[in-house]
């Protein structure tokens, strides 16, 4: 009988952080299997791609800082980043595309700040930023959603970038980048004079619902809390609905923003990340609400396709600043009107 | 169905209860020895007033409260006090304090009970005295002196009774409330009474269905008192979250409740309220759960406050080889002990006895994700991670600005913590460190004042003594001119100075002649040295200038030569005095040495001793070093007294 | 030429006007702030031991605002030379061994019985924390004692210890826990804002 000297509390949730990470994990298929059914097999090579790269990086990284490897793999942190970039990424990307992005992601962006907790940017985002920057053609190669590539050529595409048959049929601008360049024409004139876009618009607001889908599952789970992804939604929404009721023609309405582009999967996937992200609840709802603001100016009059890493990142960088006045009253700190929570 | 508020966070926490609420409290007989700290409260610890060797009979009072925040302690049983002195308390500290340590006799005999027949009559100051005298602390946790809270300074509107129990495992009160809820409802009226008839809420889990039917059915509708079942969530039993729920009002930052019009007692404080004032009973004993899977027999039991932890294990059979962690409190709040002989005392509500693997293992803790699960969680509304983070880089200020006094440790944060970090572990050691840091800047100040305070009364000594010096000096040259003053004819100054030095000189001399010999020896000897020195300074100074063709040289040469002749006429003249005294200076100087030899040997000796291997042989060398240091001491007082004898005889010869 | 006149007539007043607005905004707006030597003072331990070579706190604290160096207090340690460096905008350099190495505090205690009252540690207590007179038994009022040592020399019978301060379940706090998997070398997190 040897009895343990120990701080209470003496019992445990058994909540993991590993279980947190796995629940992120699932909650993205619903998006992926979408993703797949549009656009083929691209986002399932790349997702496997990048989720043996991050677990390689993440290793070897570790090994370098001489840290014990197997607890901080099984976190899985690095799976969460490499999934992430592979559903962020087009999935018309080649493999060199995906390998700059994890390698900086996981290396550059959460290593050299001391591993996971104390990252002060997204990992994700941040690769996906620096492809974005760096690789803008490739990083705006989306397929046409009219026919999907076989699994071979899929293959094939992704390590020679050349397809038998050529690609250039198989390439179409996003969405979202066509939504920009209307010529004064309302969407759905647009879609009405350009049958393959429309069928995009369709396809993205799918894959958009289906990242929705997700993050209502880790909202059940408790993974994180409304806060951060209802502020953001509510701030897209709220600008896009203003400026489309002041100019219907020129700025497309709050719909159309929630469900293109990668809205949802922002929203609930990465606006989500605490590491990066505001502490409080107030504060999360700012850096939410920050988010949207930041998607919609970017989108509506920046010459990036799609906004949110770098709403992301701009946000992140603000975050401590969001937390130092955010900091909520604590108990018994301000004479509070009763708080009704129901009858019991 | 009054109404009722939230609090922010908590936690749901399986609850166990079921393991220890189904049978009926056990009283467990008394143990062979009981051991009482006299600090089983918070604040001043109690005074010994029994010695060893005393009889003393069940109740007697046997360490009498110190100050205003202090408990009496009553003896549990009938027994002889065996001793006073250090054992082990039940502190996280595992440290050793005082405690009176009595060994029952077995007959478990009263000593006089003073039963109040009809408490009614009784008035507040009676009450409070009662309450005092019968050493009552807060039964539920924290053991602050009962009487205390109840002499509020603001007038009290609502009595919140603590039955929410909400840690998991513990069901003492529960078990308090189904079988004694007539006894805790007068109880209840009796503190009602001394705060002026406050409305009473009594708040209760909604997972102690049968207590709460107790206290209801102990109830009628003339009394101002209502159950009010709460949703069962932790920690709802903490003082400042049960009254929230019940009041929605928060108790003022560094505030108490009185504040707020609030006193918040534990239900089974009432209950010792009620056996003191009409039993007359002082608290003696109390319930305490005994759980956890390594506990065959987990239940209740009414057991002797003293009575040892292996004592009440024993009797509830715990295999303590199945036992890897006991818990004394609950799982949530309460502290591990390793020691089984440490005693149950008047805040000790459970011993959770845990089996491996029954309690959160110690993980591996990661880093934090700042997830803010903690923050969701708190129910001190604090930032629980930032708190973390500031308590691991020793930022103090920093924590103390994000609020860390607040934190009640209540473990809610820990509990649901991804990253498995020990929190509250990281807080007790901030708050630890921030309380020695005051008192140390406290110190600080002291000593800061205290040296000042010196350093000005040294500086005043010494500008006083100045000034005596100079009061003196003025003084005397104002009596020197007053005598001029009154004696202006007397011719000239000058002669009248010459006369007085003359005087003087004479009256020296008259004055020497009776010189003790002593005296005169000592001035040749100072005479001598001081040529000396002279005639050394003079030669050192003489080398020099020769060395660097000086023309002072021929001027120094006969200096020194006329200096060599005045040493050695002063030596001589020295050493005559010596021959006439008997002394012998030689003699003395050889005997100083040894006496030192002597010493210094015992000395070293005394250190070897500390690290020798056989330290019999150099004890005994000490032994011979001392004669040796002894004999030589004697020769030299003995040549001394010869100084002081002989010139008497040299002068009377 | 008037107008040269009159620019210097003008240049002249708002001069004047400037400078005394300046002036007394000067005394109106004075910050009175502790004298550097006080702020220095506040920071040291003052347990007035004189490790430092010099004859208290308060003159380290004078020689320090001087220009000596803030590594020389033993008993204030790091943590004196760190809230030193913050305050004169300094680097933090390690104790200088010369002057002693940190040590757990201490507190005199004088063997009664040995004591032969001869009143040379009451007069070597920077603090006057010794009780005593001249042939009567000292005593050192433990709650003032600062633990500098400088009694321990004087006394001619060695009848002084210095004895760490007791743990009682009073002043026991928890230690920090072990870091079992530790990730960051940076204890800092970007919820600091000065750190982001």
């Amino acid at each position: 009988m040897a009895l343990v000297n120990l701080s209470s509390p003496h019992h445990h949730s058994l909540n993991k952080t590993s279980r947190l990470m796995v629940w992120v994990l699932l909650a993205t298929l619903p998006g992926l299997a979408v993703q797949s059914y549009f656009y083929g097999y691209g986002t399932l090579i790349n997702l496997l791609w990048a989720s043996f790269l991050a677990l390689g990086f993440e290793a070897i990284v570790l090994g370098l800082r001489r840290r014990p490897i197997m607890p901080y793999l099984t976190d899985g942190s690095a799976l969460v980043t490499a999934f992430l970039i592979a559903l962020a990424l087009p999935p018309f990307s080649p493999w060199w595309l995906t390998l700059v992005a994890v390698l900086f992601s996981i290396i550059f962006a959460k290593h050299l700040y001391g591993g996971l907790g104390n990252n002060p940017f997204n990992p994700a985002m941040v690769g996906y930023a620096l492809c974005l920057i760096a690789f803008p053609v490739s990083m705006t190669q989306w397929a046409g959603t009219e026919a999907t590539l076989t699994f071979g050529q899929q293959w094939q595409w992704f390590w020679l970038e050349s397809v038998t048959g050529g690609i250039d049929s198989w390439t179409r601008a996003t969405p979202l980048d066509l939504m920009r360049r209307t010529n004064g024409l309302t969407l759905t004139e647009v879609a009405s004079s350009n049958p393959q876009l429309g069928l995009g618009l369709v396809a993205s607001m799918w894959i958009n619902l289906a990242y929705l889908l997700g993050g209502l599952i880790l909202l059940a789970a408790r993974v994180f809390t409304w806060h951060a992804p209802v502020a953001m939604l509510a701030g897209l929404g709220f600008c896009a609905g203003l400026f489309h009721m002041g100019e219907p023609d020129l700025y497309p309405s709050a719909s159309q923003h929630l469900l293109t582009g990668a809205t949802m999967l922002s929203a609930f996937f990465i606006v989500t990340d605490p590491v990066s992200g505001a502490t409080s609840r107030k504060g999360k709802l700012v850096f939410g609400v920050g988010v949207g603001i930041l998607v919609f100016i970017i989108r509506s009059f920046g010459s990036y396709p799609d906004a949110f890493a770098f709403a992301i990142l701009l946000m992140n960088l603000s975050a401590p600043l969001i937390d130092t006045y955010t900091q909520p009253k604590a108990y018994g700190h301000q004479p509070k009107k009763s708080r009704s929570q129901g009858e019991e | 169905m009054r109404k009722t508020w939230n609090f922010h966070g908590g936690v749901h926490p399986l609850e166990n209860k079921t393991q220890s609420n189904q049978l009926p409290i056990v009283v467990m007989p008394a143990p062979k020895q009981l051991v009482l700290p006299l600090s089983q409260h918070m604040g001043k610890a109690g005074k010994a007033v029994v010695k060893p060797g005393d009889y003393v009979f069940k109740g007697q009072l046997i360490a009498s409260a110190q100050g205003f925040v202090s408990a009496n302690i009553h003896a549990p049983s009938s027994g002889y006090v065996s001793a006073l002195e250090e054992r082990t308390l039940p502190h996280q500290s595992a440290l050793s304090g005082p405690c009176i340590v009595i060994d029952t006799d077995g007959k478990d005999q009263w000593g006089d009970l003073n039963p109040t027949i009809d408490p009614k009559l009784l008035s507040k100051s009676d009450l409070l005295y009662l309450i005092q005298a019968a050493g009552i602390t807060g039964m539920g946790g924290a053991g602050f002196p009962g009487a205390v809270k109840l002499q509020p300074k603001s007038s009290i509107h609502t009595l919140i009774i603590n039955a929410a129990e909400c840690e998991p495992y513990i069901t003492a009160d529960d078990r308090l409330m189904r079988e004694y809820a007539d006894q805790i409802i007068s109880g209840i009226q009796l503190v009602q009474q001394l705060l002026d008839q406050p409305q009473c809420l009594i708040g209760i889990e909604d997972n102690k269905p049968e207590a709460i039917a107790a206290l209801n059915h102990a109830l009628n509708q003339h009394m101002n008192i209502e159950v009010c079942v709460i949703e069962t969530k932790y920690p709802s039993g903490g003082e400042k979250q049960l009254i929230e729920i019940l009041t929605g009002q928060q108790v003022p930052n560094e505030g108490i409740p009185a504040d707020i019009g609030i006193v918040c007692q534990n239900v089974g404080t009432v209950k010792a309220v009620f056996d003191a004032i009409v039993l007359g009973q002082p608290l003696i004993t109390r319930i305490t759960t005994v759980t956890g899977k390594a506990a065959v027999n987990a239940g209740n039991y009414e057991v002797l406050i003293g009575t040892k932890v292996a004592d009440v294990l024993a009797f509830a059979k715990v295999d303590l080889i199945k036992t890897s962690r006991l818990v004394m409190g609950g799982p949530m709040m309460g502290f591990t002990i390793q020691d089984t002989q440490t005693p149950i005392i008047k805040s000790s509500n459970c011993i959770l006895a845990a089996a491996d693997l029954e309690l959160a293992t110690v993980a591996d803790h990661h880093s934090c994700i700042r997830c803010g699960l903690c923050e969701v969680a708190c129910p001190a509304e604090l930032l629980p991670q930032q708190l973390f983070w500031f308590a691991k880089a020793e930022e103090f200020e920093k924590a103390q600005d994000h609020n860390l006094s607040d934190c009640i440790e209540c473990g809610a944060c820990a509990w649901v913590c991804p990253s498995q970090i020990p929190l509250v572990q990281y807080y007790r050691y901030a708050k630890g460190r921030i309380k020695a840091l005051n008192n140390e800047t406290q110190l600080a100040e002291l000593s800061r004042m205290r040296f000042e305070t010196r350093e000005q009364r040294l500086v005043d000594e010494k500008s006083a003594k100045e000034e005596k010096r100079k009061l003196r000096a003025t003084a005397a040259a104002a009596a020197q001119a007053a005598k001029r003053a009154a004696n202006p004819t007397s011719a000239d100054p000058i002669a009248a100075a010459l006369a007085r030095v003359n005087k003087r000189k004479q009256e020296q001399q008259t004055a020497t002649t009776p010189k003790s010999p002593e005296e005169v020896y000592k001035e040749l000897k100072t005479a001598a040295a001081i040529t000396r020195t002279k005639l050394n300074k003079t030669s050192k100074a003489l080398t020099d200038a020769k060395a660097q063709d000086h023309e002072q040289a021929a001027g120094l040469q006969e200096t020194v030569i006329a200096l060599t002749t005045k040493a050695a006429v002063a030596q001589a003249k020295l050493h005559a005095y010596e021959t006439k005294l008997g002394l012998d200076p030689e003699k003395e100087k050889i005997l100083q040495v040894s006496v030192a030899k002597a010493n210094g040997t015992i000395r070293q000796l005394e250190k070897i001793l500390a690290t020798a291997a056989d330290p019999k042989r150099i004890e005994a060398d000490i032994l011979n070093a001392k004669a040796t240091h002894e004999a030589a001491t004697q020769a030299l007082a003995d040549h001394q007294t010869n100084l002081t004898k002989k010139p008497t005889s040299a002068q009377e010869s | 030429m008037q107008t040269f006149y009159f620019a210097i007539v003008i240049l002249a007043l708002l001069a004047i006007v400037f400078g005394a607005i300046l002036g007394f905004a000067s005394i109106r707006f004075k910050v009175v702030g502790d004298p550097i030597v006080d702020q220095i003072d506040k920071l040291l331990p003052q347990t007035q031991c004189g490790q430092c070579g010099h004859p208290g706190c308060k003159p380290y604290a004078q020689a320090i605002a001087n220009g000596e160096a803030i590594n020389h207090c033993p008993p204030g340690g790091e943590a004196t030379i760190k809230a030193l460096a913050d305050l004169l905008d300094l680097e933090a350099i390690p104790l200088d061994a010369e002057h002693g190495s940190e040590a757990i505090r201490t507190i005199a205690y004088i063997r009664e019985d040995e004591c032969i009252g001869c009143t040379k540690c009451i007069q070597a207590c920077p603090v006057d924390a010794i009780l005593g007179a001249a042939k009567q038994m000292h005593t050192v009022i433990i709650d003032e004692c600062t633990g500098c040592d400088l009694c321990l020399d004087p006394c001619p019978v060695d009848c002084i210890d210095m004895i760490p301060i007791e743990v009682t379940p009073v002043n026991w706090h928890w230690q920090q826990p072990e870091q079992l998997i530790a990730t960051s070398s940076s204890p800092y997190s970007h919820g600091a804002p000065d750190h982001a």
